[in-house]
């Protein structure tokens, strides 16, 4: 493949993501993404390790 | 009736001040003018929700009469502002930005509005700000009843959120301080992207009573203004104890610069690569000009950087879980659907969906993330950094599709500071350091222990004194 060829495939790659990124998502398809942004949030926090002592930072006031 | 000469919207509290003890103009002068600036200039930048102009009036009146006694209340006294729209004013409606609370009144007055009453400023009008403060993740800067906020030295530009109306309204010149609140980026990010000085302070030290909850171990509210001077006024005037707040620290803040520590005393951290790799190409220059100011201001610098945590995880986590909590009713109710932003509906309804151990771990890793920063400020008294790493983004361009250095630096530096800033409920200032070469503000960010203002505030006084970024007007 060319240096051209090549520059014209990334290029096409790249407007190709662009133009899924600028289709306009149903609502229940921007729920479903922000839900599967939950659970890859919870999958990368159940991956961090954190001491058993380490107590959650809240603040309580007798 | 005064002539009230153009210099006179863009002046600090304390030259205001003096002018009105001069009786260059009186209290009700001054409040009428920027009223009439406010309601003309205001809709142009999205930055009015509401004019206070007969509520201004009759606060105004009351000081000159105290003036006339020769009562005088405080460097605040005769000062108009603007109040975010996120705090109550009784009998006033309280939008918070947000349609489905476009009619909400309510029947007492938000604590710091209280406060700012009692000494004397005057409240001109509530401020636009991003609807709900942002909760549940927006997409676009229109996210906003009233509109996206417009940048004042560009309008094609956003003003930044969710303070938007705050930022923008100062750097115009249509109040002459304002109050913002923020609980990830919210003070920081609109007084960058305007060129305006915030400061945000420890959290707890100013009363969040009346003001619309986002996440309640992390709301701050905070003053944005022209100066790092008048900063340390009017925190000294919104600080303090306050039964009403189970988040309040029950400590007040006393602005007293002669007795900061010496600049040749404090240890400023910073990290290299934030300055020239992390910033955008066409900020670099400013910001790499700004960390020469701060050296020459005699301090010892430090190079630092931050262990590696997933701050951005555990604060979005936090905010996620504490806001579906917050707005459940809002959500259930169905009028969530309302909100002008898609990506924040969707994010609101999805936060419910976050389970209590992941909230739980967040706040875990929240006392780790508390105990590095304990250890960073042995070594250090502050750290400074870009408050923003580039200028307001364009009013059309999504959110999440801002600069990133490609490849990405290994090092990274300070880059999370500004969630590290707010999981740790550290104070920060920001300081106008420059323009792009697209002449669009940037700012700095100086960070400092909780309750250390007072060193911040020095810093950025001496700062002040060597630069006349927080000058600049933008072309009104």
């Amino acid at each position: 493949m060319t240096r051209r060829e090549l520059a014209a495939a990334l290029a096409s790659s790249t407007s190709l993501v662009r133009a899924q990124e600028e289709r306009k998502l149903t609502p229940e398809e921007v729920l479903a993404q922000e839900k599967a942004d939950v659970r890859s949030e919870s999958e990368q926090l159940e991956k961090f390790n954190v001491p058993m002592a380490t107590e959650p930072a809240f603040i309580f006031r007798p | 009736m005064a002539n009230i000469p153009d210099d006179v919207f863009f002046a600090t509290i304390a030259e205001l001040n003096g002018k009105l003890k001069a009786k260059e103009f009186s209290a009700v002068e001054l409040a009428l003018a920027f009223s009439e600036r406010l309601e003309k200039s205001g809709p142009r930048y999205n930055a009015l929700a509401l004019s206070l102009r007969e509520h201004a009036l009759r606060q105004a009146r009351e000081v000159d009469d105290d003036i006339k006694r020769g009562r005088f209340r405080g460097v605040l006294q005769g000062i108009p502002y603007g109040a975010k729209d996120l705090l109550s004013l009784a009998g006033r409606p309280t939008t918070w930005g947000a349609r489905p609370y476009a009619g909400q009144v309510f029947d007492f007055d938000a604590t710091v509005v209280k406060k700012l009453g009692k000494a004397g400023a005057v409240l001109a009008g509530k401020l636009a700000m991003v609807e709900l403060a942002g909760g549940g993740g927006y997409r676009y800067a229109a996210a906003s009843l009233t509109g996206p906020g417009l940048n004042p030295w560009d309008t094609t530009r956003w003003s930044g959120g969710s303070s938007s109306g705050s930022g923008s309204a100062v750097a115009a010149g249509l109040v002459p301080f304002a109050i913002g609140s923020e609980t990830w980026g919210s003070i920081l990010t609109p007084c960058a992207y305007c060129g305006v000085t915030g400061l945000r302070p420890t959290y707890g030290l100013v009363s969040r009573y009346g003001a619309m909850a986002l996440s309640w171990t992390m709301d701050k509210i905070g003053p944005i203004c022209r100066s790092a001077e008048d900063c340390g006024h009017v925190l000294r005037v919104i600080s303090g104890g306050d039964s009403n707040d189970p988040g309040s620290a029950g400590k007040s803040f006393f602005y007293a610069p002669q007795y900061a520590r010496k600049l040749s005393d404090l240890r400023v951290g910073f990290a290299p690569v934030d300055f020239a790799e992390w910033a955008e190409p066409t900020a670099r220059p400013a910001f790499q000009a700004a960390l020469e100011v701060v050296r020459g201001l005699g301090v010892k610098t430090v190079e630092i950087a931050l262990p590696d945590l997933p701050y951005s995880l555990a604060a979005g986590t936090i905010i996620s879980a504490e806001g579906a909590a917050v707005f459940e009713p809002l959500i259930k109710s169905g009028q969530v659907d309302q909100l002008a932003d898609q990506h924040q509906i969707a994010g609101l309804k999805a936060g419910l969906d976050i389970a209590a151990k992941d909230y739980l771990k967040a706040m875990r890793i929240r006392s780790l993330i508390r105990e590095a920063m304990r250890k960073i400020f042995i070594d250090v008294d502050v750290l400074v950094s870009p408050s923003v790493f580039g200028p307001a983004s364009k009013i059309s361009d999504p959110l999440n599709r801002g600069f990133r250095p490609k490849p990405e630096p290994k090092d990274r530096g300070l880059r999370d500071l500004g969630a590290v800033g707010n999981l740790a409920g550290l104070p920060a200032l920001s300081l106008p350091c420059g323009f792009t070469s697209e002449k669009l503000p940037v700012s700095i960010q100086l960070v400092g222990r909780s309750f250390s203002e007072n060193n911040l505030l020095a810093l950025g006084v001496e700062f002040q004194k060597r630069t006349d970024w927080h000058r600049r007007r933008p072309p009104v």
